[in-house]
């Protein structure tokens, strides 16, 4: 049920964001995606602390560099592709414009340069724990691997193995090593996988590749084309992965640029996703990392933005962003690689400015982390007070929301739990919450209900055989009747029997069973059983949030439509020699609406009641409930004008098209009207300003 | 007539000392006659007694007690049907909504479409009907042959299955889908399966109550003002077979609920995958004759039978013949 807009959720808010502040001073936030797909505004998760940019870096072996007159002892970065940290906390970069990796202390002080000249430009690199360099060098198609003290020990080049495929070429572009010592390739062009090597550099095959998924575009052309004309479409091919990172556990993670849904996948060893959540992926990602949490860290190149998951891939900040020029800190130009070290401390590699910048995660997003891992690791009783925390610090952070109903829901504490899902409108957890909820109302009242069920059975046979018999009750039904003789209640009672009688229904309708003052009432009370509707619905299945609803807006959004078919179907009917007058196809039209009118309380009711489980019966009944109306509303136009079938379908079919036609040029009148106001009024405001 | 006839002549012979008849009320003639029509049926009685009431009654019985079907019946009250409420999560959770969805959608679907079925083959010759009604009626004269024989090889699991092989024939999938295992697609098959197979009794008492009905009507009908086929439909098929019609609902409401062994069969387990396909019929087979729990199977076919009861109710309701409203 969760509708995923993110995409024009973070336009918007970054327009308003743009919008709101004046240019020279964007605001440095962060925001996460709610539980319905929406970005929101949280408290601030990463803070800029500095910035490595290789001028002024000595170091040790900068300084004799610089001591020796040297021209290398700047260490300047030029369009540098990859970073990575290693255990010790120090940093490796792939200085791809100058061909070498650069090694850099936790504050960026210049400890050595490894492969200057006999790297060509390397795009991506991967330490292990013995210190060994794996290095992918895109320019001379090879994998170099170094030892702790920099020497070349091992170049690969391209995998010899017929498995390979002769045609393709090697262009590794990014490269880890598992805990095997195999090594996990990311090349360029290779749609299959990622190149699996073994640490001896033998081809061991395709690993965790994507899936071109279904085109019904193709589909139809396989049908139709010739072999002829298929050999000469260009193939669709999967997108293959961009990068990729492996956490403690020897689980790989790739990132795909371009990819709708699973821009991120957590890849077991047999190469399947292990993500089950359907949380928000961003579709640009440049790289990610995994810290010792299993926390995954991503860079989106395009927005210049930061993605924080948890392990299990749910969304949990969002922040950076573009620089538009300011040259601020935070904020991105084209990042290409992120790294976490030991600490927590977050490095950015931004490609374009060849610069690392430093953050620092803040309390609340260490606070998060803590209860998310103690969370995620089963410990639901311990993870209560962290998430407490983070809600003292941010009152709307729905995925502590969400943590405290799920520990409260795993102790056993329903009653909490659905309050807390309630407020993080969380549908599938509420459901299961009020599930057990309902299952424990019942188990203490069921036999109530049956003796009570029973009794009603009971008393109503038995009043109705003492009516029978004695006639107990009859002056009361006899006022019913008299009630149900007024012609007022004679016509509004007449939408029960439109429901079984539908042609004679409209027959009896024409002829003044019922009036117009009726079908307005009816039609009043449709907009309020509408409203009822909107408001009453379980949030499980209507998906609104009844604050955010606009009442004037609902009943039009009802109205507008409905007097737009009136309207459009005695006009046309006019035209095809209907014999319904105005009057008639007003109240015909509100009486085929009956059974909405009837039935929408009680299913609204009886959804308050169901779980998603049982969402069959509720979506089945508000089915059936609106292909009654689509039945009646058929009927109206056959009855009321005197049609044939055929002439009744090509009416409906040409009073739609109308009302789509009307609705055309009520928009187009209304954004020319609004034009034309627009110049009126600065007419008006140059007039007063000049005189 | 000449019954009758007696009858009154007994009233008038007999009324003035209707004190001693009272006493002699066996040799009532009306009795006798009746009596000799209660020996006519007494071989139905008997065996319907035998089969149909003494069963249902014993699973009535047996649904208040513990019956583990090696000791005694124990007693235990409404237990079994609060149990049934509050603690069979996977009857509240899958049972109940898999059967109303499957009863929801085959029910009426099955029902809407062998009135279709029977209205169209009556509207065609006679010769070509006779084959075309055992055409259609077919599939649930085999049915059982037909699962293994067409659905099972249709939705086989591997790349050799028809729909498999044509899926990726035609690149809407990449590998075979276990259709008959998977939750997400035994239910549809199921409901599949059991419409093309509803053809059953139900719509052959159709066609003959459309048939039956005298073509006469239509054309008072024509005078009388119809002016469509909708029309004729409405107002003089339907209200002319309603019995046929109350038939056909109660086989299909029955039929529905009875029809819980397919499930079984396309995954060839019990309980079905992730009870997906888990209908109440398999619940009771599942309690009753896998975990020999009699006394809470019996339970649930009661229960069953309540709601078997209780549509059938409703299709009375709108089929059956009243006489206040018409």
């Amino acid at each position: 049920m969760k509708i995923w807009k993110p995409g024009i959720a973070l336009g918007l808010l970054l327009s308003l964001l743009l919008g709101a502040a004046p240019a020279y001073a964007k605001p440095y936030v962060s925001f996460t995606v709610n539980q319905q797909g929406s970005a929101r505004l949280t408290q601030s998760a990463y803070i800029p602390v500095g910035v490595i940019d290789g001028y002024g870096i000595f170091g040790k072996s900068g300084a004799a560099a610089k001591a020796a007159g040297g021209p290398d002892f700047e260490v300047a970065l030029d369009e540098p592709q990859d970073l990575f940290v290693d255990s010790g906390n120090r940093l490796y970069v792939a200085d791809t414009g100058n061909g070498r990796i650069v090694e850099l202390d936790e504050r960026g002080s210049l400890l050595r340069l490894i492969g200057q000249g006999e790297l060509k430009q390397p795009t991506g690199l991967y330490v292990d724990g013995a210190g060994n360099v794996y290095v992918a060098d895109y320019g001379a198609g090879q994998v170099v691997i170094f030892d702790k003290n920099g020497r070349k020990t091992k170049t690969i080049g391209k995998p010899a193995s017929k498995l390979f495929g002769a045609d393709n070429a090697f262009k590794p572009q990014k490269i880890i090593a598992d805990k095997r010592g195999n090594l996990y390739i990311v090349a360029e062009g290779l749609i299959q996988g990622l190149v699996e090597l073994s640490p001896e550099g033998d081809f061991l095959g395709y690993f965790g590749g994507n899936r071109a998924g279904f085109d019904l575009e193709r589909a139809v052309q396989r049908i139709f084309f010739t072999k002829k004309q298929l050999s000469q479409l260009s193939q669709k091919l999967p997108p293959s992965p961009t990068n990729l990172a492996v956490d403690r556990d020897g689980l790989i993670y790739t990132a795909t640029v371009g990819l709708e849904s699973k821009a991120v996948k957590k890849l077991n060893v047999a190469g399947e996703d292990l993500f089950q959540s359907s949380a928000y992926m961003d579709t640009n990602l440049s790289d990610i990392t995994v810290d010792g949490m299993g926390n995954i860290f991503a860079a989106d190149a395009v927005e210049g933005l930061i993605y924080v998951y948890d392990k299990d891939g749910s969304l949990l900040f969002v922040f950076g962003g573009n620089d538009s020029g300011d040259q601020r800190l935070g904020f991105f130009t084209s990042p290409s690689g992120v790294a976490v070290n030991g600490n927590g401390l977050l490095y950015v590699l931004d490609k374009e400015r060849g610069n690392i910048q430093l953050f620092e995660p803040t309390p609340f997003a260490l606070l998060v982390y803590k209860a998310t891992s103690l969370y995620l690791d089963g410990k639901y009783a311990e993870s209560l007070e962290p998430w407490r925390q983070v809600l003292r610090m941010d009152g709307m952070f729905d995925l502590a929301h969400v943590g405290i109903g799920l520990a409260y829901y795993k102790q056993g504490e329903y009653g909490k739990a659905f309050e807390e899902l309630k407020i993080a409108r969380n549908v599938t957890e509420y459901s299961n919450t009020y599930w057990e909820l309902r299952r424990q109302w019942l188990m203490s009242h069921v036999s109530t209900i049956i003796a009570a069920l029973a009794g009603l059975i009971a008393l109503w046979l038995i009043v109705k055989r003492v009516h029978r018999k004695t006639g107990f009750g009859a002056p009361a039904l006899r006022t019913l009747r008299r009630i149900g003789e007024i012609p007022l209640v004679r016509g509004l009672l007449h939408t029960f029997r439109m429901l079984r009688h539908p042609i004679d229904g409209y027959y009896e309708l024409e002829n003044g069973r019922a009036s117009v003052l009726s079908a307005t009432i009816l039609l009043a009370l449709l907009v309020a059983v509408r409203l009822y509707e909107v408001y009453g619905t379980n949030f499980i299945f209507s998906g609104i949030d009844p604050v955010r609803v606009n009442m004037i807006g609902e009943a039009l959004k009802l109205l507008i439509p409905f007097f737009a078919w009136v309207v459009c179907n005695y006009l046309v009917s006019v035209i095809n020699d209907g014999e319904g007058k105005f009057r008639d196809v007003y109240k015909g039209s509100v009486y085929a609406l009956s059974p909405y009118i009837l039935f929408t309380v009680p299913i609204t009711v009886m959804s308050k009641g169901l779980t998603l489980l049982e969402s069959v019966v509720y979506a089945y009944s508000r089915q059936l409930v609106i292909l009654w109306c689509v039945f009646l509303m058929f009927v109206m136009v056959k009855e009321i004008h005197g049609y044939e079938l055929k002439e009744t379908f090509k009416n409906a079919a040409i009073t739609v098209s109308g009302m789509i036609v009307m609705a055309l040029i009520a928009f187009i009148f209304f954004g020319l009207s609004d034009q034309v106001w627009d110049f009126v009024r600065s007419v008006a405001e140059e007039v007063k300003y000049r005189v | 007539m000449k019954q009758a006839a007696e009858l009154l002549q007994g009233d008038k012979l007999h009324g003035p000392r209707s004190e001693p008849l009272k006493l002699r009320w066996y040799r009532k003639r009306t009795f006798r006659n009746e009596l000799s029509a209660y020996l006519f049926l007494s071989p139905y009685l008997l065996l319907f007694t035998l089969f149909i009431v003494i069963p249902v009654l014993a699973a009535v019985g047996l649904s208040f007690t513990y019956f583990n079907t090696v000791q005694a019946p124990k007693f235990i009250g409404l237990q079994n049907y609060v149990n049934l409420l509050t603690q069979d999560s996977e009857f509240m959770m899958y049972v109940l909504p898999n059967t109303i969805k499957f009863a929801l959608v085959v029910g009426p679907g099955g029902y809407l479409l062998s009135f279709l079925l029977a209205w169209l083959l009556a509207q065609i010759p006679r010769r070509s009907r006779t084959l075309l009604t055992l055409a259609i009626y077919s599939p649930s004269l085999t049915a059982s042959v037909a699962m293994a024989v067409v659905w099972l090889i249709v939705f086989s699991g591997d790349s050799t299955g028809y729909l498999n092989a044509f899926l990726i024939k035609w690149g809407f999938i990449n590998e075979p889908i276990q259709w008959t295992q998977s939750p997400h697609y035994l239910m549809p098959i199921m409901i599949t399966v059991t419409l093309w197979n509803s053809m059953g009794v139900g719509f052959l008492a159709m066609l003959a109550g459309i048939l039956n009905i005298n073509p006469e009507m239509y054309e008072a009908g024509y005078i009388d003002g119809i002016r469509s086929r909708l029309q004729e439909v409405w107002y003089i098929t339907i209200p002319s077979m309603k019995p046929q019609m109350l038939f056909g609902a109660v086989m299909a409401v029955v039929g529905t609920f009875q029809a819980g062994d397919i499930g079984v069969q396309l995954s060839g387990a019990n309980p079905t995958p992730q009870y997906a396909g888990q209908l109440i019929s398999n619940h009771i087979a599942d309690y009753g004759f896998i975990r020999y729990d009699m006394g809470y199977a019996s339970a649930v076919s009661v229960v069953l039978l309540l709601i078997i009861y209780g549509f059938s109710k409703l299709a009375w309701r709108l089929f059956g013949e009243k006489d206040g409203e018409r």
